[in-house]
């Protein structure tokens, strides 16, 4: 993906949102939750011991007779997991697979940038799960969307190589049954920050009338007949939103950031239409 | 509940074709997707290996289900069968030869009325329930018992193979009374023939359906016609004369009448009358014209005393009444003598005694007397018959034609048919009454 155009113009110009609370990881240049050695300041205290000697403010020990530290924001190297579902129904419309490998590819680079170690981890059949780091991400390009396991049930099962404290990027659909505030809150459990990026067809987003349609879930085989019409998009537009206002309200409970992007867009549209709206991403 | 053609029912055999198409057929076109239960729809699960799927209960296969079902039962003919639902039907069949006569049918074919009544008879065969019986008489001098009684419906057609109808004498009275004792209270009476019969005059049966094979053709008829000479002053054929034509429409519809009249010219022949006339159905038309030219008076009168002479023994009686017209006071005249003759005929009558004749001759004088003085009332006192004009003449002899006494008409009768036979014998009338000739030379 480093290779891709698109996504090198794209990481030029974007770069990572504030994050909200960094947990840990090398220093680098993301302020980190604990006192650092940033130059952000954050306050004073009394000298313990232990403290930093360079953090003395002698000034105030003139002033005051009383040893004072200065105490910094911490700095640090986020740690970042993104979580690739490949599974078969991101394969349903060809921009979908397109997109959500771009968006893995931005993530790495963008988190690579800031001095991270970035890991794409793929959803797959094959367990354990293989870590991507920024060497291979190229691997992405011909990575194959076959995966018939689910994010919820590879979830459910502890399947997935989650380390704490890290920021945790989710690109999927979101298209499989799941109950969003639980699947929402273990991918947000020991995450010092989460973002749902949920990727969606044109026609998964806006279906039109088709007629009659024998549907294939290309997940589960299973098939059903169905006349295509407007009544029964009206119903599947009413699951489909009742289903996305179950991951924000989600989201929003375990502090993560939730985003709808439409794979057709493009990854430029989505980056400054929905990623920097959601606050994911800021102009660099 | 039967069936008139019970092999309709195979088409059922459509229903599990259907059933088959719909269940292993995929009618729509595949359409995958990613979340199928956000469709809110019924899924069918497919497992590897031998599977076996729900029958999808659409409006499409209710509809085509239905369809093929309402197309089988059309097919068998349905009947809804009572207790005893078969019936006797009885067929009375004309038997004259009319029903050898043919008729260009709708199809452009020409067919004899017995084709067409055998296949109308098999129309109604085919119509009847199962089980039903039927018999076959035709009608003649005294009926005959064709087929049955109650014979087998499908070998009814084929027993009417050498059926032949060319009876002369034809009753069709005898044959409906048969009919109506064999198919007794539940039995169907059906009489086929060539021309309705007429059910004033005729004892139809009760509950018989007389259907004729005969269709209204075009019927316009000369009913009446005269030719009429003029009288001169002087006794002599006044020439020309008048012709009355009385033109009846028997038909169904208007129809059109085209009269021409020749006479020979010459060598030739000249057209002296060419009309033509509407006339309604049913319409009645007086028509008079002048006399066809060429032929006078003399002429008919010379053809009178040459085939018809006076002088001859067997026209005693017409010398008689002619010299009783010559002399007779038109309005003085004494009818003792027809009375006279009248009652001689009366008395042929063993029904009528002395008394009831007197009745029936006092009737006939009563009514005589009403002629007359209409005639009075028209034409006055205009003396003997020999010196009346023409007109008057013509209505008096009328009186005679009209008159109860039926010496007086037969006088009037043989008259005319002397006068005409007279007229019509010669050649120059031939051509304009459509007679051709003797049929050999004459010379």
């Amino acid at each position: 993906m480093r290779n891709d155009a698109e996504v090198r113009r794209v990481a030029d110009t974007y770069q990572f949102g504030l994050l909200r609370v960094p947990a840990s990881g090398r220093a680098g240049e993301l302020l980190g939750r604990g006192t650092g050695s940033s130059l952000e300041f954050q306050e004073y205290r009394e000298y313990t011991p232990g403290d930093d000697i360079r953090h003395l403010d002698w000034a105030a020990y003139g002033r005051s007779d009383t040893l004072m530290v200065r105490l910094y924001r911490e700095e640090i190297s986020p740690r970042t997991e993104i979580l690739l579902d490949t599974s078969l129904s991101m394969a349903v419309a060809a921009a979908k697979p397109l997109l959500s490998r771009q968006l893995a590819g931005l993530f790495a680079l963008l988190s690579a940038g800031l001095g991270g170690s970035p890991a794409v981890i793929p959803l797959t059949d094959q367990l354990p799960l293989e870590r991507i780091g920024l060497e291979q991400v190229d691997r992405l390009e011909e990575w194959p969307f076959t995966s018939r396991s689910t994010l919820a049930e590879l979830m459910a099962d502890g399947n997935i190589p989650l380390k704490p404290r890290s920021i945790r990027i989710v690109i999927s659909d979101f298209l499989f049954p799941h109950d969003p505030d639980t699947l929402v809150k273990q991918l947000a459990s020991d995450a010092s920050t989460l973002w749902i990026v949920q990727v969606l067809g044109a026609w998964e987003a806006d279906p039109t009338p088709l007629g009659g349609r024998r549907l294939v879930d290309n997940e589960t085989a299973s098939e059903a007949d169905l006349l295509i019409n407007q009544a029964s998009i009206d119903e599947y537009l009413e699951r489909l939103h009742r289903l996305q206002r179950g991951l924000v309200q989600a989201s929003r409970r375990a502090e993560a950031s939730f985003v709808t992007v439409q794979a057709e867009a493009g990854l430029e549209q989505a980056c400054r239409d929905d990623l920097c709206a959601a606050g994911m991403l800021r102009v660099a | 509940m039967s069936f008139a053609n019970p092999w309709g029912l195979l088409a059922l055999t459509a229903l599990p074709v259907i059933a088959a198409i719909h269940l292993f057929h995929r009618r729509y076109p595949r359409l995958e997707v990613a979340g199928l239960h956000l469709w809110g729809v019924a899924q069918m699960t497919h497992t590897p290996g031998r599977r076996r799927e729900r029958l999808p209960i659409t409006a499409s296969l209710i509809l085509e289900l239905l369809a093929a079902l309402v197309l089988a039962l059309a097919l068998a003919r349905p009947q809804i069968d009572s207790v005893n639902q078969s019936v006797h039907l009885v067929v009375v069949l004309d038997g004259s030869a009319s029903m050898s006569a043919r008729r260009l049918t709708a199809g452009g074919r020409v067919k004899t009325f017995r084709e067409l009544v055998i296949e109308h008879l098999d129309r109604r065969l085919r119509d009847l329930p199962q089980g039903s019986v039927v018999t076959l008489i035709e009608t003649g001098r005294r009926p005959t018992l064709l087929f049955g009684p109650q014979g087998r419906v499908t070998e009814a057609i084929g027993s009417l193979q050498e059926w032949d109808p060319q009876a002369v004498g034809h009753d069709v009275q005898p044959a409906w009374n048969l009919a109506d004792q064999l198919s007794g209270e539940t039995g169907q009476l059906l009489y086929l023939t060539d021309t309705l019969p007429d059910a004033e005059r005729l004892n139809l049966p009760t509950g018989m359906e007389a259907v004729s094979m005969g269709e209204p053709q075009p019927n316009l008829a000369i009913t009446a016609a005269r030719w009429m000479m003029p009288a001169a002053s002087d006794g002599s054929d006044g020439g020309g004369g008048t012709v009355h034509l009385r033109l009846l429409n028997l038909g169904r519809a208007p129809a059109i009448a085209r009269l021409t009249a020749t006479t020979p010219d010459g060598e030739g022949t000249r057209t002296v009358l060419e009309r033509s006339l509407d006339l309604d159905a049913g319409a009645v038309l007086p028509f008079e014209d002048p006399a066809f030219p060429g032929v006078s008076r003399e002429q008919v009168e010379a053809v009178l005393h040459q085939h018809f002479p006076l002088t001859a023994p067997s026209l005693r009686s017409f010398q008689w009444a002619l010299l009783v017209f010559n002399e007779m006071d038109l309005f003085t005249q004494d009818l003792s003598p027809v009375i006279e003759e009248e009652q001689k005929r009366l008395r042929t009558f063993d029904e009528l005694d002395e008394r009831a004749s007197r009745g029936v001759i006092e009737g006939f004088s009563a009514g005589e007397a009403a002629l007359y003085a209409g005639f009075v009332k028209a034409h006055g006192s205009p003396g003997r018959f020999m010196d009346a004009p023409l007109p008057v003449q013509r209505d008096y002899l009328a009186l005679w034609g009209q008159s109860n006494f039926t010496i007086k008409r037969q006088f009037y009768g043989g008259a005319k048919s002397i006068i005409l036979a007279a007229a019509y014998s010669l050649p120059a009338l031939w051509e304009s009454i459509g007679y051709d000739g003797p049929l050999a030379g004459g010379g």
